[in-house]
């Protein structure tokens, strides 16, 4: 009995491309158009690498070039021979899984641009540097030079009048800031190019020796001693590459034969992908003569694909089945796994190179400010202000080298993982993606980049989500979670050690009668006998300078920082060590021994994000002593005992409170108690009658 | 039914080591770090919205079978400010953690205060309670 079916390549069918007429007439058996290396949104970046010359062959024997170099980083598929009706549906899936290929082929590549911008010598960075010194010239002939021998004097008088006053550490540090920032901003002013070129090199030279570092003879070629300035970028031209090849090709690969691994994928892979794709020379070539030079690039591939397919279809029916696109439901799923480690592997990646481009040209646009700010450092009180300013900056300019470092330790370990097949693929995608999570942790690129833009961004949604998730039921759903009623005895301890039950703080707009919530306030304190009563509130008129004033002989804050007895309020401070802000400004009360407090709580910070900042919290205008010497414990519980009741009484309502409301309650309190504290919280206008 | 509201000394600030997140639920996850400033042994103390009890205390709530509560370990240390009688020692603190409602013998009313039977009261009195503030709450 003969069989009723024979495989497919058992069957002598002359491979014909041309439409046979009849059954074959609505066939798809036209070559595909070979592929953009920009890819299907023109989002591809092609880069400036050129180690092997542009028409390289990457899949040659020790990779000569990398893919993304000769034909970006979004391969894409296609269908072929699907029938008449087959192929919509093969179109539709292919299409889909192109997206995906389309969009994972974009993070890699976005990524490796930015670090490229970093690292190359002709970088388009360059561009600034004529700026660079220019704003910086017109800087220093603007400000700093008509302003400078006003400032020097300044911080003469100033040196005079603390020596006079037997303040000589005070002088000391007046002097040594003058000469520090004379010498810094002179040699940025004269240097700028150096200045920043400093911080280049030191970058490109890190990158150099992470990734000779790890040299395993792939992370850089043989010669890359004769590339000179050009060796990081190889260095990470090539790491990348691991990760493309291991990624979007491999991908692309199981797509159009069904296994990467298979001798007719090793064999065709590098052909068909070649005759679908158009490199970034043949691409220019195309776009530059379609009708001439181009057509024939197109001609030729197209003959390519066909032959190809033909050899295909006669040596191995499986793959060709897939080959034609019929299995477009693998292409789709592989697509979403390949995105999904590609987002693991790049997500960082792609942060750490903003956070690292962004502190480039901070350092650029610092340069030129550079004698402007050299003015404000000269003097104390202009000084903080200046500090404040560097500090915004300082996060980025500082995180952005170091996210820069950990990308590129991330980036060779990632190479590593994926070109080795000792490890079994969902084991490789588990190792990276714990190590982008300490890198996450670590260094929260996110933080210097996007977070802010994304915070804000995001407010009005977080906001309203607030509202529906915190509001009164909601709140009080929560007071009663599953473990009400007898407590568990069995395992109910193990868990609530685990995650602590906390009654949540809503937000203010979760409570509808929020507005007409009158918080708490401490009562008026007991007079003892002998003991003067407490002041009476400060009117607003009171926090206006009286000249002539006696509190100058009672404690001498310096200008433009909250006198004792003022409503209570922020300033700015550059340090946590409050212990030491406080004793500068009040030297007087340095040997008395005292307990420091914040008038608005340290927690404060932690149960109301955002409504206060480390800087206001610890600046001087925030700061109580209470000496020791009137039991400072008692005086502290008392304090504190208030503002539980204070934040008790929020939490009540659901509702935060605002920076005002802190700062009211804080001015009670100085009212009530403050009166014992160093310097004593007494109205300028009761100590002057 | 007769309870008591307690409202217990504040002996410390929040300390820094621990995972707390304000937009997160639960926003404590793991022990408190109570930054003590002094402590003069007394064996229930609060910081909003948390309280603590000694773990002597502790033991007689379990002995005494009070409902309501369960027991959390939390971090303590003493500020830099802050000094410790030797007479006392370093607290050993617990965290209650309120697993009950209005019938238990111990409960967190309106979210924020501490309320507490007869019953548990009787208990509550047998250790040091510092200034807590006592108000007796009538509940029928």
């Amino acid at each position: 009995m003969l069989p009723t079916a024979l495989p497919a390549a058992a069957i002598d069918i002359p491979f014909d491309p041309l439409p046979i007429p009849g059954e074959d007439a609505c066939n798809n058996l036209d070559a595909p158009i070979p592929a953009s290396p920009h890819g299907f949104g023109s989002f591809v970046v092609e880069l400036d690498i050129d180690r092997a010359g542009r028409s390289a062959d990457p899949f040659a024997a020790e990779h000569p070039a990398s893919i993304e170099s000769v034909y970006g980083t979004s391969p894409q598929w296609f269908t072929y021979d699907n029938g008449c009706t087959g192929q919509f549906v093969a179109d539709a899936g292919t299409a889909l899984g192109n997206i995906l290929l389309e969009l994972s082929g974009l993070l890699p590549n976005w990524s490796h641009a930015l670090l490229h911008s970093v690292l190359s010598p002709s970088s388009w960075l360059i561009a600034l540097e004529e700026p660079v010194v220019n704003a910086t010239t017109a800087t220093a002939q603007g400000v700093w030079s008509p302003w400078l021998p006003i400032v020097l004097l300044l911080v003469v008088v100033i040196i005079i009048l603390r020596s006079r006053a037997g303040r000589f550490a005070g002088a000391a540090t007046a002097a040594a800031w003058a000469l520090l920032v004379l010498g810094l901003s002179s040699w940025l002013i004269n240097y700028p190019l150096e200045a920043v070129h400093l911080v280049d090199d030191g970058v490109r030279g890190a990158t150099e020796l992470i990734a000779t570092s790890f040299n395993d003879d792939t992370a850089l070629p043989e010669d890359t001693e004769d590339l000179g300035d050009e060796s990081a970028v190889v260095a990470v031209d090539v790491q990348f590459d691991q990760i493309v090849r291991t990624t979007q090709y491999r991908t692309w690969a199981t797509g159009v034969f069904g296994n990467p691994d298979s001798a007719t994928a090793g064999e065709y892979g590098p052909k068909v992908f070649a005759a679908t794709h158009f490199s970034w020379e043949e691409y220019e070539a195309y776009r530059d003569d379609p009708e001439g030079a181009g057509a024939k690039i197109v001609e030729k591939k197209s003959d390519d694909f066909k032959r190809y397919a033909e050899q295909i279809k006669e040596t191995d029916a499986l793959a060709y089945d897939h080959f034609k696109g019929g299995h477009w439901s693998q292409r789709v799923t592989t697509s979403l796994v390949n995105f999904a480690m590609i987002l693991v592997a790049c997500g960082f990646l792609l942060l750490a190179a903003l956070a690292t481009l962004l502190a480039f040209a901070l350092v650029r646009l610092v340069v030129p400010f550079s004698p402007a700010l050299g003015v404000l450092f000269m003097i104390d009180r202009t000084r903080d202000a200046a500090v404040a300013m560097l500090k915004r900056i300082a996060g980025p300019l500082v995180m952005g080298p170091v996210c820069f470092f950990v990308g590129l330790l991330l980036l060779r370990f990632f190479a590593a993982i994926l070109a080795t097949d000792a490890i079994w693929f969902v084991l490789k995608l588990g190792l990276i993606g714990v190590l982008t999570y300490v890198a996450w942790k670590l260094v929260r690129p996110q933080a210097y980049t996007v977070a802010p833009v994304l915070n804000r961004a995001f407010a009005p949604l977080k906001h309203l989500l607030s509202q529906r998730t915190t509001g009164p039921s909601a709140v009080a759903g929560a007071l009663v979670p599953e473990t009400n009623g007898p407590a568990d005895t069995t395992g109910t301890q193990a868990r609530a050690a685990a995650v602590v039950f906390l009654p949540p703080i809503a937000s203010a707009y979760a409570n509808p009668d929020a507005a007409d919530f009158i918080p708490y306030a401490p009562p008026p304190r007991e007079v003892g006998p002998g003991e003067q009563p407490p002041v009476s509130p400060p009117t607003a008129a009171a926090t206006d300078p009286r000249p002539g004033s006696t509190v100058e002989a009672r404690s001498s804050p310096p200008p433009g920082v909250r006198r004792p007895g003022d409503p209570a309020r922020f300033g700015t401070s550059t340090r946590k060590d409050y212990r030491a802000t406080f004793d500068e400004h009040y030297p007087e009360y340095h040997e008395t021994e005292k307990v420091i407090h914040h008038a608005v709580e340290q927690s404060v910070l932690r149960k109301y994000p955002g409504v206060v900042s480390e800087e206001e919290m610890h600046s001087i205008d925030n700061l109580r002593g209470i000496p020791k010497e009137v039991n400072s414990d008692v005086h502290l519980r008392q304090i504190r005992k208030h503002w539980n009741r204070f934040y008790k009484d929020f939490a009540r309502r659901g509702a935060t409170p605002t920076q005002q409301d802190l700062l009211d309650f804080a001015t009670k309190i100085d009212q009530e108690l403050g009166d014992q504290f160093i310097p004593p919280e007494v109205p300028d206008d009761t100590v002057s009658d | 039914m007769t309870l008591f509201q307690i409202e217990p000394d504040v002996v410390g600030e929040w300390g820094d080591q621990m995972d707390y997140d304000a937009h997160r639920t639960p926003q404590l996850v793991g022990p408190f770090h109570y930054v003590i400033d002094s402590w003069a042994g007394e064996d229930l103390v609060t910081t909003h919205p948390y309280f603590f009890v000694t773990s002597k205390l502790a033991d007689e709530i379990r002995t005494a079978g009070l409902s309501g509560v369960e027991f959390a370990p939390a971090r303590v240390s003493i500020s830099e400010q802050g000094s410790l009688s030797p007479e006392w020692g370093e607290p050993d603190l617990l965290q209650l953690v309120f697993v009950g409602d209005a019938n238990s013998d111990i409960y967190l009313h309106d979210r924020v205060d501490l309320r507490v039977s007869a019953r548990a009261m009787e208990v509550f009195n047998r250790f040091n309670l510092g200034d807590a503030d006592v108000d007796v709450v009538d509940e029928t």
